[in-house]
């Protein structure tokens, strides 16, 4: 059955991608892992959209006010207490507050489709504009200049839990990170397989049918939000550990590439938007080098080619690929037709549908 | 009014009824699409609502499940007033429905909209997953839809759809399930399980079914309340209603009479 | 007294350039239900229109009211033809492949054009109320918006045009079946949308010059006006500007021009939380 190959897949998948992040540091360069550090960032980014739009349904145009915020929260934090552990723990614990109350202002409010997609927009403009405005001696938090246009430029590095002497090196953070990453998707996968997980599939599927089950859509609607928004502050501390915080991070700019990195990876895959973010990232860097082409250039083509040729994106053009060069092969294919004896699993995975809900849902 | 009296069965009271509406009324712009109903059921009963299009049989059910909210009138299950509820809290105190238009998730698996539902009313008794799987599949068999359990609703047959439909509604356990036009799109056969299955159904919880299908209502009613522009024509015994002349004229000859 | 006629004055200004950034975006939101994220570049490409017809030696007011609008109406054809139309119904892919087309068009014009601010000078002069100095640039401005508006009204209601238009966008079928050309239709819908963009674009040219990537600041402005004034396009537009730009300009006067942006966008917020479906999705329903 195709849950086993997936099983299998997703092992393979896993070993490699450790491989990968083990060997890095000694094969790049110190300025190569740090932009390979941001693009990870940034991948974890397009991660907490793929959960709030592909499975939740939930198109934010502001993603980046989640990430800004991450930022911010973590360099002023790590200013002031010297020490960076708890900046980390605030700078999730601020962007979720913040998504809790902005969700509960659109949930609540039964805000739908490009209404959300202007408001949380509007809220990230109102972020950037605050943030460019907070030039200047007044606009201090404790010990952190906000800086205005030119954002905190000496953020402070991760240090070791609690011990503030030892400041991690660009290869450790890397580590950090890319190890984060993995954490994050396979606990998306994970929460996306859990009871909560399959409702919020539901109601990106057919919101009116599950609140006519009886599911409280807006609080479903809440969790994955708010979860999207701390992973996106998460993306933040990690940013802010590469490049430094600056109002650019609530840009349009960003809102735009997250969207983008979804788009062509896969709206309702997790794997896809993570590909999508650092192959794109790869390519505009490579481009951009070569001849003088403007990044936009390529950015903006390749939306606008995707939209419309490929606009499932590319995860799942590649699976149904997939599949169909599996149908080929002499192992015995899926069913076409239905069988009215037992489906070949075991029973005591019957009823565990979230082969079907993480990726095939998003077809 | 006075047919309502006239069915010892259906004789609505507070005390007695599971669902019961008075003067109900849904106005859109000017248009009032039910005017005053007064209609009730009790606990156990099975009643078709039939009218021709345009009655305000929909409009009727979208009253009941919170999905409009009424210009006037009560309405009442098991006796709290639930006009005006989101449909949440009034799918939470127990009352279901199979739309119109089949209301499914097109990118899940038929288990996968039974889980739905099942969670829902076992997960608030307390049941954890073990308890929530072994319904299911109990569900899937029971319906006779365990072949497509693992198939992708979206690709699925219209009358398939339905069953599938139909499942997820009884699956959740409801105390009331309102079916709008079950046997539409159906096969023969599909609709001859259908009404078996409608029939079962009888007993454990109270339905209200609007169907066009009068064979289908032969095969399932005792009692049969007429709408006709929003307004209770009569409310009688089966064979009574399909005999009586002003049903006939308001189905065939006068429909198109605004 | 003096203090009070400048505010009003700004006031008025700052309600007709907020409605005229929104007025291209909300004629192709009204009538075809596509949001163009490219709203922004298609400004920006009015006000390039502008500097180079005048550096050709256009007459000004030539180059904004007739040069302008032309050069970008037909650019939004194009883009019609070549990318929107496949993509009807589909909101959110529209809006993504607009959006992809606003960041080409940045990048593009950043290439041909560089990352520079460029800039005309704005007609007229000045005029004195008191102390005070105002532009009186600003309020023919005000003017020419106010006209903008009454045109579009009178060619919606009153042309033959305008009727096919509005069918067209009522009931596609329909109006094909009755032998339009709905493509064609869509197409000089949104080309119509485009040039009052290019228009807007010129005519903001010479208050805050020309760069690349100056659509980012219209488009956000223009999206939340346009959405907080609902479905109507004119009515709307008006409504929302109204309200928006009054309190903007009164935060401005208040405070400072952040705090001023910032209400004004929490404002949007706020009325999209108490009328989701925009001003005149709640009043003046049946208006244009």
């Amino acid at each position: 059955m195709s849950k086993r190959w997936r099983t299998g897949l997703s092992i393979i998948a896993f070993i490699a991608a450790a491989a990968v992040i083990y060997i890095l540091p000694s094969v790049l360069e110190l300025f190569a892992i740090i932009n390979a550090t941001i693009y990870v960032s940034m991948a974890i980014l397009a991660l907490s959209l793929a959960l709030i739009w592909g499975a939740g349904g939930i198109l934010s145009f502001g993603q980046a006010a989640f990430f800004g915020l991450g930022g911010y929260t973590y360099a002023v934090a790590a200013i002031n207490f010297g020490d960076s552990t708890w900046a980390v723990v605030l700078a999730m614990v601020v962007p979720a507050l913040f998504a809790a109350l902005l969700g509960y202002f659109i949930f609540w409010g039964r805000i739908g489709d490009v209404y959300l997609g202007v408001i949380t927009l509007t809220m990230t403009l109102i972020l950037y504009k605050l943030f460019n405005a907070t030039a200047g001696d007044a606009y201090t938090i404790g010990k952190a200049r906000l800086g205005g246009f030119n954002g905190i430029p000496s953020t402070p590095p991760l240090n070791l839990p609690w011990d503030v002497g030892t400041a991690l090196m660009p290869e450790e953070i890397w580590y950090i990170a890319a190890g984060l990453l993995l954490l994050f998707y396979f606990g998306s996968r994970w929460l996306l397989s859990t009871a909560f997980g399959r409702v919020v599939i539901s109601i990106r599927e057919n919101e009116r049918r599950t609140e006519l089950l009886g599911y409280d859509v807006r609080r479903y609607k809440l969790g994955i939000f708010t979860i999207g928004g701390a992973m996106a502050g998460v993306a933040g501390i990690l940013f802010a550990n590469c490049v430094f915080v600056s109002p650019t991070m609530f840009s349009l700019f960003y809102n735009a590439q997250v969207i983008i990195w979804v788009t062509v990876g896969g709206v309702g895959t997790l794997f896809g938007p993570i590909v999508g973010a650092i192959a794109l990232q790869m390519l505009v860097a490579k481009l951009g080098t070569m001849n003088g082409l403007d990044p936009n250039v390529v950015r903006g083509a390749i939306l606008i080619l995707f939209v419309l040729l490929v606009p499932k994106g590319i995860m799942p053009v590649l699976q149904s690929a997939f599949e169909r060069l599996r149908a080929r092969s002499p192992v015995p294919p899926e069913p076409a037709a239905p069988r009215s004896v037992a489906p070949p699993v075991p029973k005591h995975e019957a009823g565990k549908p979230e082969a079907a809900l993480t990726v095939g849902g998003g077809s | 009014m006075n047919a309502l009296a006239a069915v010892p069965v259906a004789q609505p009271t507070i005390r007695k009824a599971i669902i019961e509406t008075r003067g109900l009324v849904m106005r859109f712009g000017g248009v009032e699409v039910l005017r005053g109903i007064d209609f009730g059921i009790v606990p156990g009963e099975l009643r078709c609502l039939v009218g021709p299009n345009g009655a305000g049989k929909s409009t009727f059910f979208k009253c009941l499940t919170g999905q409009y909210q009424p210009s006037g009138g009560d309405i009442r299950f098991k006796g709290e007033q639930i006009g005006g509820l989101p449909s949440v809290d009034i799918a939470r105190r127990g009352i279901g429905i199979k739309t119109q238009v089949p209301s499914l998730y097109d990118g899940l698996t038929a288990r996968e909209h039974i889980w739905l539902a099942v969670r829902r009313s076992v997960a608030t008794a307390g049941g954890f997953g073990r308890e929530v799987n072994a319904a299911v599949e109990k569900v899937l068999e029971t319906m006779g839809i365990a072949h497509l359990a693992d198939r992708i609703v979206g690709q699925l047959a219209h009358g398939q759809r339905q069953m599938v439909e139909l499942a997820m509604v009884t699956a959740a356990q409801p105390d009331l399930i309102l079916l709008d036009e079950p046997a539409a799109g159906m096969t023969h056969d599909e609709v001859e399980r259908l009404a078996a299955l409608v029939l079962s159904l009888r007993g454990t919880c109270s339905l209200i079914v609007v169907e066009h299908d009068m064979q289908f209502i032969r095969m399932i009613a005792r009692t049969v309340t007429v709408l006709h522009q929003g307004q209770v024509l009569m409310e009688d015994n089966v064979e009574t209603v399909l005999r009586d002349r002003r049903v006939r004229d308001v189905y065939l000859g006068k429909r198109e009479v605004v | 007294m003096d203090l009070v006629v400048v505010v009003i004055l700004q006031v008025v200004a700052s309600v007709a350039s907020l409605a005229l950034i929104s007025v291209g975006l909300a004629v192709i939101f009204g009538m075809m239900r596509v949001i163009n994220l490219a709203h922004g570049e298609f400004i920006m490409l009015g006000g390039y229109a502008v500097i180079y017809a005048t550096r050709w030696g256009v007459n000004l007011w030539v180059a904004m009211l007739i040069v302008a609008p032309l050069f970008v109406g037909v650019i939004g054809i194009v883009v019609e033809r070549a990318v929107i139309r496949f993509l009807y119904g589909r909101m959110i892919d529209t809006m993504l492949a607009t959006w992809g087309l606003s960041l080409l068009l940045i990048g593009a014009a950043t290439m041909i054009f560089g990352n520079t601010t460029t800039g005309v000078s704005a007609p007229l002069g000045g005029i004195s109320i008191g102390q005070y100095q105002t532009s009186l640039y600003e309020l023919v401005l005000a003017v020419i918006v106010a006209l903008v508006l009454v045109g579009l009204m009178v060619i919606l209601k009153r042309t033959k045009a305008g009727l096919i238009a509005r069918a067209t966008m009522q009931n596609p079928s329909m109006a094909a079946s009755l032998g339009i050309s709905t493509s064609t239709v869509y197409s000089v819908t949104f080309g119509a949308g485009a040039a009052l963009s290019g228009m807007a674009g010129a005519l903001i040219a010479p208050l805050s010059g020309v760069l690349p990537t100056m659509g980012i600041s219209y488009v956000a402005k223009a999206f939340i006006t346009v959405i907080s004034g609902g479905a109507a396009i004119i009515s709307g537009t008006l409504s929302a500007s109204a309200l928006l730009g009054s309190l903007n300009t009164l935060a401005t006067f208040a405070a400072t021009p952040v705090i001023g942006e910032v209400v004004l966008l929490l404002t949007a917020i706020v009325l999209l939380r108490i009328l989701p479906q925009g001003i005149t999705g709640k009043y003046f329903r049946r208006a244009l």
